[in-house]
């Protein structure tokens, strides 16, 4: 009866990084494509049961409910190998099949008309958990559905199950190319404001930073969405990896987030990882001890998140987590904290307690990996409030020439009126102001802005 | 009368000549008749002796000659004592030989007869000589005697040969002395008075030897008397002997008291029913000495009672101190080894003698090791019965391994054996020592506790090893055989022991569970057990059942990962209710217990359960606030999240969130230093000296290592104990605001709750047309409010700031307890909990120069004094948000 989490995969892109996500889960668990555990697995090492529920003796099943408006993207998971391994009662495809159109407001309103259903298979789902902790919700802020139908799903799972945590892993859309999604600024702002209200945490998956880390460092000219993803997988495995093989501590969720999240606001986590590589790449075998890791994991390059950390001075951690996987001797820990302290590598908040938590994890051992020790970090950081500010700037670029509100208009949550923009965009400033505020001695005992 | 008689009275007439007494007259005649009867002939004469002597000193042909002549002769038969005179010419020929090459200076005399007749060149002798034909010898021929006889002396005193050398030697009667000899004529009348002056003393020489002889023994004799006023034997004052004699007689009777004192410490021991097999075999080597002193004293008996005091074969008193030197020595030296083991026993005494063989005379040393190799023989066969078998058969306490019946197999290892300090000999080192009983004691352990019945000693290096002679253990110059021989028997049996710990009783694997489950290691089950015993936990502690708590234990390892641990180990799992004193709730008495059986409960001893169950204790206590913060944080999430509308709790959350995140950070940072910083690195190297350990002392000792790194470092042990209660107290306060927040939060919820209906009541009313409130109800709501506001917000909001502030100067206090230890993991700890330096700056004392040093990776350690320091609080204004650089 261990801390079971649902993983909800929304939206196109929510549905691929999730199926990556499983593959890898799948690989270090030592179950195949077909949900069957290998012979080579063995009982007692690792806790499959918190992402998995057992069919039978040997086969295993996601707690994964797979949601899109349109069927391309779950189709093409059906027609692979994997697609024996979910169950089949917790697809939901729209019959129309015609998709959001990128629209929130239509992802949103088809979300609330598809409330019976979905939330009939969530709550089958959640019934069938011992213990269910939480909510993973997989979904991309700029389309239709991931946006639009993510965040009526958030604001109902709040409702129904108030006392489930809400994790999201959230792909921000790429600021570097121009998107063909026209209404993107609306889309983010919109999502953004169900981030905050309605999740415990969001780790922010940032196009921009993914592609950035992808043809830098992994040389990938042109990387396509499943090497994106897949490095998507690899942070989303390394931040479970403390859930599911059982040690000392870090052993729920909530334990995870609850050091991570000081106030409920700031819930909105970085991550970083390294080293980074795809399967193409042969790694280069260099000796790499504790220092190294977090050393690499403190340099923005490596961070999945493109926001400028050295450019703004008073920008600061609030707290990090490094998870270190692989043989590592617990004695360097402390060594290569000092270290980093020595050389000032990090910036903390100045108005509390805040370290580097280093959690060490075994690697599975059922994956051959060419790196001895690799490194997750999570990071709450106040600098992550530049990309809520550009998402408002380019919202208010949009609005102020109030293009393409025709197709929100259209929906019934804004038939009336526009004023949720303005609240989405309240709620959206009032987080980027309390990061900011969050970097100053005072946020201790200031004053929160309120609503209105 | 024969013939013979007629004739002896002739000669003493003619030498006398008339008007002589009849005494004096038999006197000489009894003289004579004894020296006409002494053999004067060596039966064993060899006419060969002739001719080797003819071909060493003359020529071969000569001595062919000679025996061609002699061959005639003797073919004839004419002569009847052929061959006794040949000797006799023989004998003549070669003293006119010596003489000559005497009278020359030439050559140095190398014979003894030599040397006596030289000694009888001077007047004094002669004159002896004329009357008494063997008188005294001078002393100071002793001195000038010959290398060959004194060889022969020291060969004979030792005990190894007899005394027979010097009957060899032919005896010479006056009358034999050739005429060349250049003696003065003496005339007879001179040398009576001489041979009268000699009869002044009482006894004759002979009887003071025969005596000295007795005596020499341990008995007294007639002229010898023990006089216990000066413990010695004397000759009586009224006995009229030279004080030469006297003299002599007096320090050859030492060997008669040497020797009593031996055989009564000899005689009583052997009766001594306590004493050992040790002691009786220095016993057996004390009366080994004995013999061959005795046997020495037979000898010189012997020759007294064939030669009597005769100077020619017989012995004399000078002799007999010639013979006795040597025993004498041997006898003193024994007596003192005899002294100094009076009350002493076993290894003791072993000691004793083995500081004896330090000496630098090699005869000294031999005897002393002899006497050490006959004593140490039973030890050795107890070392050998215990290392190989593990019996201990030493009823007289004489080992150094000491064994206490009263303890029982369980306790075996730890109290059965114990070493005897006393009885270590001296030329064991104590390694060596403690080796010997480590590895008895393994074997007993490995038959007793282990029930394993392998026979190690059939093992063929074990074999190789081997000795049978116990001088080994104290013999310097060989290749250390006996080391040897024991490090293989205890690297065997060592060995041995702990494979059957790991394979027979998985001992890493109880080791293991041990960490995983009273160390908290299986985090997912501890977390489950943790989920269910909540609400049981929460009551009082005498309202637990252990039934009760047994079944939730069998529950949560049915549902986690502890499901698929081995059996046996499960089942040792038990829950432990601790002493419960008044108003303990179930946290404070609960335990998670291992039962510990059979041989893995030597290394896990009751005692260091104990440990464990503390350890435990403690580390379930900061899980527990983990827990329970993890539960007020989602608490706050979802309630801030309900409460968005209540606008008037936003200050009161905030501080509320800002505190319990530095909670969660106190808690967190604590887990992980225990986890990673003291039991992670503690295991390491408790398992790096597991895979290391010889024998199972070293796994105990590393164990307790262990166990002693976690509670220092968990803040456990006596030392710590004034911030340990600081830490507990951190708990408490951090528990009491968990309480008293979540408690608000569910009045504030509720609260809200009646303003939501509120609300809806007034807009359904309004939409039913009705007034949307009455100012009867808008009073109530208000008053309600007013309350909510008043008090309940207020007072929690006063509550929550005090406990705020004593968390905060609590923690601070901590900080600073912290910084004044000297253990680096502390440091450790003390750098965690404040790594952004957050207290550092609002505690002065944090940021002084003597804290920051102690923060420094690689510093040298303080010293003690360097750490007492206490906090100035006037200086906290001075140096309040100034950050000292520490960073070089």
């Amino acid at each position: 009866m261990p801390r079971d989490i649902i993983t909800l995969q929304v939206g196109q892109c929510g549905n691929q990084v999730g199926m990556e996500f499983w593959k890898q889960l799948c690989a270090e668990h030592g179950i195949n494509p077909e949900g069957i555990l290998e012979d080579f697995a063995t009982e007692g090492i690792d806790r499959k049961d918190v992402f998995f529920y057992q069919a039978d003796d040997e086969h295993y099943i996601p707690r994964a409910v797979l949601l899109d408006l349109e069927p391309r993207v779950i189709n093409s998971i059906m027609n692979s190998a994997y697609s024996n391994l979910f169950n089949p009662e917790n697809i939901y495809m729209s019959k129309h099949g015609g998709g959001a159109g990128n629209s929130w407001a239509s992802g949103y309103t088809q979300g609330e008309r598809l409330y019976e259903e979905v939330f009939d298979i969530i709550d089958r789902e959640a019934e069938g958990s011992d213990s269910l902790e939480g909510f993973l919700l997989c979904h991309s802020i700029a389309g239709g559905t991931g946006s639009g139908m993510g965040s009526y799903i958030l604001e109902k799972l709040n409702d129904r199950f108030p006392k489930k945590l809400i994790q999201t892993y959230s792909v921000f859309p790429n600021q570097d190319e121009i998107s063909d999604v026209v209404v993107q600024p609306y889309n983010s702002l919109l999502t953004l404001k169900r981030l905050t209200q309605n999740a415990d945490c969001v780790n922010v998956l940032d196009n921009t930073a993914l592609h950035r880390i992808a043809v830098e460092r992994l040389h990938i000219e042109n990387p396509t969405f499943q090497q994106i993803n897949h490095l998507v997988s690899t942070v989303m495995s390394a931040s479970t990896t403390t859930l599911r093989v059982p040690g000392y501590m870090n052993n729920d969720l909530i334990g995870l987030i609850s050091s991570l999240i000081p106030t409920p606001r700031l819930h909105f986590l970085m991550t970083g990882y390294t080293p980074l590589t795809t399967d193409s790449q042969v790694a280069n075998v260099r000796k790499t001890t504790v220092l190294d890791v977090m050393r690499r994991l403190l340099q923005p390059k490596n961070m999945m998140v493109s926001t400028p950390i050295n450019r703004q001075a008073n920008h600061c951690y609030i707290s990090i987590l490094n998870i270190i996987q692989g043989e590592v001797d617990p004695t360097q820990v402390h060594k290569s904290l000092q270290r980093i302290r020595e050389r000032k590598l990090a910036q903390f908040i100045p108005w509390g307690p805040a370290s580097i938590q280093v959690a060490l994890s075994r690697k599975s051992p059922y994956i051959q990996s060419s790196h001895r020790v690799s490194g997750l970090m999570l990071a709450n950081h106040t600098s992550i409030n530049t990309l809520f500010s550009r998402t408002l700037s380019s919202y208010d670029k949009l609005r102020k020439r109030g293009a393409f509100l025709d197709q929100f208009r259209k929906e019934a949550i804004f038939s009336d009126n526009l004023d949720e923009f303005d609240d989405a965009r309240n709620v959206v400033q009032m987080l980027v102001d309390e990061y900011n505020a969050a970097t100053r001695p005072d946020y201790q005992t200031r004053k929160v802005a309120t609503k209105k | 009368m024969s013939e013979e008689d007629q004739l002896l009275r002739n000669l003493t007439q003619s030498s006398l000549g008339k008007g002589h007494d009849n005494k004096q007259v038999n006197d000489l005649q009894r003289l004579y008749r004894k020296i006409l009867h002494a053999s004067h002939f060596s039966s064993d004469f060899n006419v060969n002796k002739v001719v080797k002597h003819l071909a060493v000193n003359k020529d071969v042909k000569v001595a062919a000659e000679f025996q061609t002549l002699y061959e005639k002769l003797a073919k004839l038969g004419t002569i009847t004592h052929l061959d006794n005179v040949v000797e006799f010419l023989h004998k003549v020929g070669i003293d006119n030989e010596r003489t000559q090459t005497f009278n020359s200076g030439v050559r140095v005399s190398s014979t003894p007869l030599q040397s006596e007749l030289r000694s009888l060149q001077t007047p004094a002798a002669l004159s002896h000589f004329s009357v008494t034909p063997y008188g005294q010898t001078p002393a100071n021929s002793v001195t000038r005697l010959s290398a060959g006889e004194r060889q022969r002396l020291t060969m004979s005193s030792s005990g190894l040969g007899t005394s027979r050398a010097s009957s060899h030697v032919p005896p010479l009667t006056s009358q034999s002395q050739p005429p060349s000899h250049s003696t003065p004529h003496l005339n007879s009348s001179e040398s009576f008075n001489n041979y009268k002056a000699y009869l002044k003393d009482d006894v004759q020489e002979v009887e003071l030897i025969r005596d000295v002889i007795l005596v020499a023994q341990g008995i007294e004799s007639k002229l010898m008397r023990f006089d216990p006023k000066t413990e010695s034997y004397r000759i009586p004052d009224n006995v009229r002997v030279s004080p030469h004699k006297k003299k002599i007689c007096c320090s050859l009777a030492e060997s008669g008291w040497l020797y009593n004192k031996i055989k009564q410490y000899v005689d009583q021991k052997k009766l001594d029913n306590t004493f050992g097999p040790i002691g009786l075999s220095f016993c057996v080597a004390l009366q080994s000495e004995l013999r061959s002193y005795l046997r020495l004293i037979a000898v010189l008996d012997t020759q007294l009672t064939e030669h009597g005091s005769d100077i020619t074969g017989g012995l004399t008193l000078t002799r007999l101190a010639l013979w006795f030197k040597e025993p004498i020595k041997n006898l003193k030296l024994v007596a003192s080894l005899v002294d100094i083991a009076k009350g002493k026993k076993g290894g003791a005494l072993l000691s004793i003698i083995h500081s004896y063989s330090w000496h630098g005379a090699i005869a000294h040393t031999s005897l002393v090791s002899n006497m050490l190799s006959l004593t140490v023989k039973p030890l050795f066969g107890i070392i050998s019965r215990w290392i190989y078998t593990g019996t201990l058969e030493d009823p007289y306490n004489e080992f150094f391994v000491a064994s206490d019946p009263q303890v029982k197999d369980d306790n075996l290892w730890h109290f059965k054996y114990s070493l005897r300090k006393s009885m270590i000999p001296s030329f064991l080192s104590a390694d060596m020592a403690r080796k010997i009983m480590l590895t008895g004691k393994s074997v007993v352990f490995i038959h007793r506790v282990c029930h394993d019945n392998t026979q190690l000693e059939r093992r063929e290096n074990v074999e190789r090893a081997r000795l049978t002679e116990g001088s080994a253990m104290f013999s310097q110059n060989e290749e250390d055989s006996f080391t040897n021989m024991i490090d293989v028997v205890y690297k065997e049996t060592s060995k041995h022991l702990m494979e059957v710990l790991y394979t027979k009783y998985n001992f890493i694997n109880h080791l293991k569970a041990m960490r995983r489950y009273l160390l908290l290691g299986q985090g997912d089950f501890i977390q489950q057990l943790m989920d269910l015993l909540v609400t049981e936990l929460s009551k009082d502690a005498s309202a637990l059942y252990l039934h009760n708590l047994n079944g939730i234990l069998e529950t949560a390892i049915r549902s986690t990962n502890a499901q698929f641990e081995d059996k046996d180990i499960l089942s040792r799992l038990d829950v432990r209710l601790l002493e419960i004193s008044p108003g303990d709730l179930g946290w404070d008495v609960f335990s998670l217990d291992y039962r510990t059986r059979g041989p893995i409960s030597t290394v896990f001893t009751s005692d260091t359960v104990i440990f464990y169950l503390r350890i435990f204790n403690f580390l379930w206590r900061a899980k527990r606030m983990e827990y329970a913060l993890a539960n007020l944080w989602r608490q706050k999430q979802q309630y801030s999240r309900m409460l968005r509308g209540m606008t008037e709790l936003d200050d009161l959350l905030h501080s509320a969130h800002i505190i319990a995140s530095e909670m969660i950070h106190f808690t967190q940072q604590i887990g992980y230093f225990i986890n990673f910083e003291v039991i992670e690195c503690a295991w390491d190297d408790l398992l790096h000296k597991v895979n290391q350990a010889e024998d199972l002392d070293h796994i105990i000792a590393a164990h307790q290592q262990f166990l002693d790194s976690i509670m220092t470092r968990c803040l456990m042990d006596e030392e710590h104990r004034p911030m340990f209660s600081q830490l507990r107290t951190i708990f408490d306060l951090i528990i009491k605001y968990q309480q008293i927040l979540e408690g608000f939060l569910e009045k504030a919820s509720r609260e809200n709750e009646y303003r939501v209906e509120y609300m809806r009541n007034a807009a359904r009313r309004d939409s039913q047309s009705e007034w949307a409130t009455t100012e009867e109800r808008e009073a109530a709501e208000k008053e309600r409010r007013t309350e909510f506001i008043q008090l309940t917000l207020k007072q929690t909001r006063s509550q929550l700031k005090v406990l705020a502030q004593t968390y905060q100067g609590m923690v601070t206090k901590f900080l600073v307890m912290l910084a004044t230890q000297t253990d680096d993991k502390l440091q450790a700890l003390r750098f965690r909990l404040d790594f952004n330096e957050y207290y550092q700056q609002k505690e002065p004392f944090l940021a002084s120069p003597q804290v920051l040093k102690k923060s420094k990776p690689p510093t040298a350690s303080l010293l003690p004094g360097d750490t007492v320091m206490q906090p100035v609080g006037g200086l906290i204004g001075l140096l309040g948000g100034r950050v000292p650089d520490n960073t070089m």
